[in-house]
């Protein structure tokens, strides 16, 4: 199959990047496949064309309802058809069309939690699934950075519905994550295909303040002598918010701030905003970037650091997908050191949660999942809470073994001290005194072949320079004459009488 | 303390429920709760035009703004009912005296409307507009499955059609938009995007009037609550707009829960069957029937409250001009319950459909 042809025909591109053309090959030839490839990199080609090019059904699991709606959307406009998503967020007669119709469909993305549904499996069984794609594959592993239960069910989903190819995918993942992804999938003798996390175009800086001022003296100092566009990530909403506010007034650059907390249409009017060039900087949450293919952001700035390394590297590869020059600089202050501790800590419920929980289990006769949850959402846990206490409940009426509660607990005990250390790990990077770009690829199991001309600041690289020195009068983006910008939406010069007349 | 937009609110909401209801029941109000106890608390304190104000308020942020109040004296301490000191209504009077309210407001009546003619109009904005420009790589405003489909259902093929679209499209919003104020003409064609420049988000409107961010959400709502109306009223002037609206729901407009006791009752069932059978207790029942009462004038009210009752009911409360329970209970004997008062006020005030409110 000339399979240049099909990209051509499908995508509209010349020519494959990197590892692409390996990976399809092999899927198309019902090889298992783990690629681990940096964001950015065109890993969505390596399912979607596949999925074009065989008879059947492509599944795609994907952990998050803004990637897969990013996804969706790219492909609608590249005006691709058959693709369609499946999560909890749809309707009732919405989930139950997209299953009516999946026979038509080539592409199906869903969510882990919803491949669970007996009525979801079912369909699928009826249906021919070629590829099963697993998306952030890495989710899978208790060891990978953001473990979701639900994946690990994933291997039985696959033998119902036919045991299809896999293809997993990840940005960034540790020996023992491939490991753990390789089995937890049954994949079968995979092919592994590695891409170097290195990316030589973004610049690497790291910068320590000793106050709060300082840190925004210097975000303020660099931001404004920087090319636009670029984005600066936060760890909390409030800061974002505020941040965002600060650098409105103090630069002549249009910003706004992005965040999950916003409302849906509000976010998408940023995100178009910053496609579009409207904006110069988003202050934004990890909730930002996922699945946004700005190919031109030319540097990104951490206002506090990440939990971890993969993460990090992750957030910079936002910068220079075009290949030119861009820079990265994160900014640390002695006391940071609290909140990722307070993230990793609210990450689980607290002990005396678990009990208060687990003394509903053990009071009366058995009690259903479906009052489990109901009676602690009531009491105020989180989502992701009472997903992590219901997966070890579960896994614990299976198997003998002490009492729930110390099951339960020493799993968090567990994965507190694992993520702990991955933020050791991201904070003694901090503290590198060579190579930051060597560091950080020895992290990630690899060596750099060769140094870039810009590397990093210990290297003495500079920050990506500004075009010319940029002294503009910031545009006003509010239009009180509502006439005129309801004209510019509406009319072109074909229109009838209203525009001429008007002038 | 600093004020802003929603503790104004929040603080009126409070005054207009004193002596008769908990903190929370503003809460409620503020968010628009669809239970039937805050919809008979919307119509009997006439706060249609609060009700669902600050549909994202959470309950932390609501009562640490109520802990502020109580630290400022705003807010006196007491174990159930609402209790406001003189000082603070008189601020809150102040407040309301200068403040230039939305022309209408009313999330109850047509904020479901406004959803999907917002977002059928946005969208229809936007496509045409990179339509027009020869672009279609954007990200539509609206994730909405309906209103997407929607959209295929009216789009024109061909590019005159869409020019002619446009036009029209632009010669209504304009002439629409002519007998507003300016500045609500502006926020929401600035809410409006397309090719050339995109939609503004709440936040960017409010930085530009150097207004807040909520106040921002309830007037854009506001504007939108006014054009539906205006749209009713003269959807032959406004033929391309009228058709954006969805079709209107039934004038009768109950909750689920609600429309489910009312069904049973239609049955000829009792008060105590319905409880027993839908395991709720029997004041929840009384909720109900209290909601359809207040939204169905065919209601057989005299089935509940004896005539005599009613009419005396009727009648003190006109004398007392006075919303508040307490006060009205104590005016009659035992015999008659809270039940038929509120039975009998919600039958005869309260129909949403009456402008009164």
């Amino acid at each position: 199959m000339n399979l240049q042809y099909e990209l051509k025909k499908y995508f509209g591109y010349d020519s494959f990047r990197n590892s692409q053309e390996t990976i399809i090959r092999s899927l198309l030839q019902k090889e298992d496949v783990l690629a681990i490839m940096a964001t950015g990199s065109g890993k969505s080609i390596c399912y979607q064309l596949p999925a074009y090019l065989q008879p059947g059904l492509t599944v795609v699991v994907s952990p998050l309802l803004s990637l897969m709606e990013n996804q969706m959307q790219e492909m609608q406009q590249k005006q691709m058809k058959q693709v369609d998503m499946y999560n909890s967020f749809l309707s009732f007669s919405e989930k139950e069309n997209v299953l009516r119709n999946l026979s038509a469909l080539k592409i199906l993305f869903i969510s882990p939690e919803s491949l669970q549904l007996d009525k979801v499996k079912r369909a699928l069984g009826s249906v021919t699934v070629s590829l099963l794609a697993v998306d952030e594959a890495h989710c899978i592993s208790q060891w990978g950075h953001e473990f979701r239960t639900d994946y690990l069910k994933i291997k039985e989903i696959r033998k119902d519905i036919g045991s299809p190819t896999v293809l997993a995918v990840t940005a960034t993942a540790a020996p023992s994550v491939q490991e753990d992804i390789v089995n937890q999938l049954e994949m079968k003798k995979p092919l592994i295909v590695k891409e170097s996390t290195n990316r030589p175009n973004i610049s690497i800086h790291v910068k320590k303040t000793n106050s709060d001022e300082e840190k925004n003296n210097e975000l303020l100092r660099t931001i404004n002598h920087s090319p636009d566009p670029g984005m600066v990530y936060f760890s909390s909403r409030a800061a974002a918010e505020q941040m965002s506010a600060f650098l409105e007034i103090h630069t002549n650059k249009r910003v706004s701030a992005y965040h999950g907390g916003m409302l849906q249409e509000d976010r998408i009017l940023v995100q178009q905003q910053f496609l579009q060039d409207e904006l110069d900087v988003v202050c934004c949450t990890n909730a930002f970037g996922m699945g946004i293919n700005k190919p031109d952001v030319r540097y990104v700035i951490h206002y506090h650091y990440p939990k971890d390394l993969e993460s990090y590297v992750q957030e910079i590869g936002r910068a220079g997908r075009d290949g030119k020059r861009s820079s990265a600089l994160l900014l640390y202050k002695e006391d940071d050191i609290y909140l990722p501790r307070f993230f990793i800590e609210m990450e689980f419920p607290a002990e005396e949660e678990i009990d208060w929980l687990v003394s509903h289990i053990t009071k009366g006769p058995e009690i259903s999942e479906a009052s489990l949850e109901e009676s602690a959402v009531n009491r105020g846990w989180e989502e992701n809470h009472i997903r992590f206490f219901l997966h070890y409940y579960r896994e614990w009426k299976k198997g003998p073994g002490g009492p729930l509660a110390d099951k339960i607990k020493e799993v968090k005990e567990r994965r507190t001290i694992w993520k702990q250390q991955k933020l050791k790990s991201m904070e003694e990077w901090l503290q590198v005194s060579t190579c930051r770009r060597e560091a950080l690829l020895h992290y990630f199991g690899e060596t750099l072949q060769e140094k870039p001309e810009h590397c990093c600041d210990l290297c003495e690289a500079h920050w990506v320079a500004a075009a010319t020195a940029q002294k503009r009068e910031k545009r006003k983006v509010f239009e009180l004459s509502w006439k005129k910008r309801l004209e510019d939406l509406l009319l072109t010069k074909e229109s009838g009488s209203a525009k001429g007349e008007k002038g | 303390m600093e004020w802003n937009f929603r503790r104004h609110l929040i603080l009126h909401v409070l005054v207009k429920l004193e002596g008769d209801r908990t903190p929370g029941a503003v809460y409620h109000i503020l968010t628009g709760k669809k239970s039937s106890q805050s919809i008979q608390d919307m119509k009997w304190y006439g706060l249609t035009e609060w009700y669902g104000a600050f549909p994202k308020l959470t309950m932390e942020i609501f009562q640490n703004d109520l802990t502020l109040f109580r630290q400022n004296g705003l807010l006196l301490p007491s174990a159930d009912f609402i209790k406001i000191p003189d000082t603070a209504k008189e601020m809150d009077k102040d407040f309301w005296s200068v403040y230039v309210r939305p022309v209408l407001y009313n999330q109850w009546k047509y904020g479901a409307a406004a959803g999907v003619f917002w977002e059928r109009l946005a969208l229809l904005v936007q496509c045409l507009s990179f339509s027009l420009a020869g672009s279609g790589h954007f990200i539509p405003v609206t994730k909405e499955k309906a209103v997407l489909h929607w959209l295929k259902t009216i789009w024109p093929s061909g590019r005159e059609a869409k020019i002619q679209l446009a036009d029209t499209l632009h010669v209504e919003l304009n002439s629409l938009l002519d007998s507003f104020k300016t500045e609500d003409a502006a926020i929401l064609v600035n809410k409006l995007g397309g090719s050339a420049k995109t939609g503004l988000t709440y936040s960017q409107i409010a930085g530009a009037l150097g207004r807040e961010e909520e106040e921002i959400i309830y007037r854009f709502n506001g504007i939108l609550h006014y054009i539906i109306e205006v749209l009713q009223q003269n959807s032959s002037s406004f033929p391309l707009l009228a058709g954006l609206l969805p079709a209107v729901e039934s004038s009768i407009r109950l909750t689920k829960t609600a429309a489910e006791t009312k069904r049973l009752l239609d049955k000829g069932w009792s008060f105590e069957k319905i409880s027993r059978f839908r395991r709720l207790k029997q004041s929840t029942i009384e909720d109900h029937i209290i909601e359809i009462a207040s939204e169905s004038s065919s209601f057989p009210l005299f089935d509940y409250v004896p005539a005599a009752y009613s009419e005396k009911i009727r009648a003190v409360s006109n004398t007392l001009q006075t919303r508040k329970m307490k006060e009205l209970k104590d005016q009659f004997p035992d015999e008659i319950t809270y039940f038929h008062i509120r039975l009998t006020l919600a039958y005869y005030g309260g129909k949403t459909d009456e402008s009164s409110i």
